[in-house]
């Protein structure tokens, strides 16, 4: 049983690193910390897709041309790897900047004291 | 309007004031509240939390209500409709019961970290019968990296795998990931983009700082493009040689200082130029997946692989991307270091 942790030791650390995301996506009533969160579930997929694509002994895809063929690893996930950094370095910008414009309103990052503020604006329009 | 901290410290000292009655139509016998004390109580717990939810904020327009003598409904009321009346000063319902939200937040909070744990559980026990870690017989490795990488160099000039397939067998998926780059960078322009405002933080004046800058900026540039230009045939490409582009010219935004920046490389000029790369992008792409697959014969020449010139549209085509990930990345730090008023 050790050995086999100790054998898919990073796909372990990837589960574990999405659980921590998870978690801080839940717990943390900070913005900004829920944005961490979501770059640690991120990072663990990375992680994942890369641990995926590697071959015992393979080097990295760089073809050698001529002689004998060594073993490459897997060139799928990295390019997959690379389309998912783009796609979090979106969200995250959209994320930060949404966030940006709530602390303009609001003054606040803590999301509880946001949507207080955000109710009793809306109460005292309706008065 | 009026700037508040969001520490849990200063609301606390805002419902501390609203408690104190500081209000001259609150009667000042409220000292003798059991609900104030409670309220003072449940204040203490949200501070040493650093946790704010709608119990507070109840509890505190209940007391500015109260203060100003109004009998409505109190907001957020579970569809009663009937009014509160000051002067039997219960508060209603299950709504102030003590410790009941002490008792949701935990609730919260354990029901979150359950799913939490059930998920990693799930996914452990998926991974631990996966096959193992390096296998060269697992079921990813199939045909098709076999394909991409016995028949990349022929087909794609390559000599970088990852390379031939992200930008030819796989280039419109390339072309939807710098597309949603520059939506991503044209959603935050709208958002933080204040027209009328000067740009701001000029460069600091520091020393070490300038000099420093100016002997590291141009091995950053030189790495960067040689990076792009190398795509195809060492590890790299547009994606990460445009990161250091970008890391290039945030630097030397930080050395010059906003004002020069926008002198040397408008903002304007950056968006152009990201569009261009982008239709440049779509058409050369476009081009090759068209003719190539109509057995046209236009085909690109493919050049000698291992060569600079070689891998057809390879090149421009790194160039591209690699010139959109740096303007995108210099565009998301000038609107997000923009001086907030």
């Amino acid at each position: 049983m050790a050995e086999l942790f100790i054998q898919q030791r990073f796909y372990i650390g990837a589960v574990l690193l999405f659980t921590i995301g998870l978690a801080t996506l839940f717990l943390h009533p900070n913005l900004i910390k829920k944005i961490i969160g979501l770059n640690l579930m991120d990072t663990s997929v990375f992680l994942f897709l890369a641990a995926m694509g590697y071959i015992e002994g393979g080097r990295a895809p760089i073809v050698t041309l001529g002689s004998e063929t060594p073993a490459y690893i897997n060139p799928v996930p990295g390019g997959l790897v690379l389309t998912g950094i783009v796609v979090a370095v979106s969200t995250t910008a959209l994320f930060l900047a949404l966030t940006c414009r709530l602390y303009r309103k609001y003054h606040s990052l803590n999301l509880d004291i946001i949507l207080m503020r955000a109710k009793e604006e809306k109460e005292d329009h309706g008065q | 309007m009026m700037k508040h901290d969001g520490k849990p410290q200063h609301l606390f000292d805002r419902f501390m004031r609203w408690a104190e009655g500081e209000d001259p139509n609150q009667d000042r016998e409220v000292a003798e509240d059991p609900e104030r004390a409670e309220f003072i109580e449940y204040l203490e717990y949200i501070d040493s939390h650093e946790f704010l939810d709608f119990g507070a904020y109840r509890l505190m327009r209940y007391r500015e209500r109260k203060a100003k003598g109004i009998t409505q409904p109190l907001p957020h009321s579970s569809g009663q409709g009937q009014s509160v009346v000051i002067s039997q000063s219960r508060i209603p319902g299950r709504r102030y019961r003590p410790g009941r939200l002490r008792s949701l937040i935990r609730l919260y909070r354990i029901a979150s970290i359950f799913v939490a744990i059930v998920m990693m559980v799930t996914l452990l026990g998926v991974v631990l019968v996966m096959p193992q870690f390096g296998d060269p017989d697992a079921p990813a490795v199939n045909e098709v990296s076999e394909r991409y990488l016995e028949q990349g160099v022929e087909e794609t000039g390559a000599i970088n795998a990852v390379t031939g397939m992200i930008l030819d067998y796989r280039a419109f998926d390339t072309f939807g990931e710098s597309t949603v780059l520059f939506a991503a960078a044209m959603s935050v322009i709208l958002l933080l983009r204040h027209p009328g405002r000067p740009a701001a933080t000029e460069g600091s004046g520091d020393l070490i700082l300038h000099r420093m800058g100016m002997l590291i900026l141009p091995a950053v540039m030189m790495f960067g493009i040689y990076v792009i230009l190398n795509g195809h045939l060492s590890p790299g490409g547009g994606f990460s040689g445009g990161t250091v582009l970008g890391c290039g010219l945030i630097l030397s935004a930080l050395i010059l200082g906003r004002s020069r920046m926008e002198i040397l490389l408008p903002s304007k000029r950056i968006t152009k130029l990201t569009v261009i790369c982008l239709l440049a992008y779509g058409v050369m792409k476009g081009y090759s997946f068209f003719t190539g697959a109509n057995h046209i014969g236009w085909d690109i020449p493919k050049g000698t692989p291992g060569a600079i010139f070689s891998g057809g549209f390879l090149l421009p085509l790194n160039i591209c991307v690699g010139i959109i990930v740096g303007c995108t990345m210099y565009t998301f730090y000038t609107l997000f270091a923009g001086k907030e008023e």
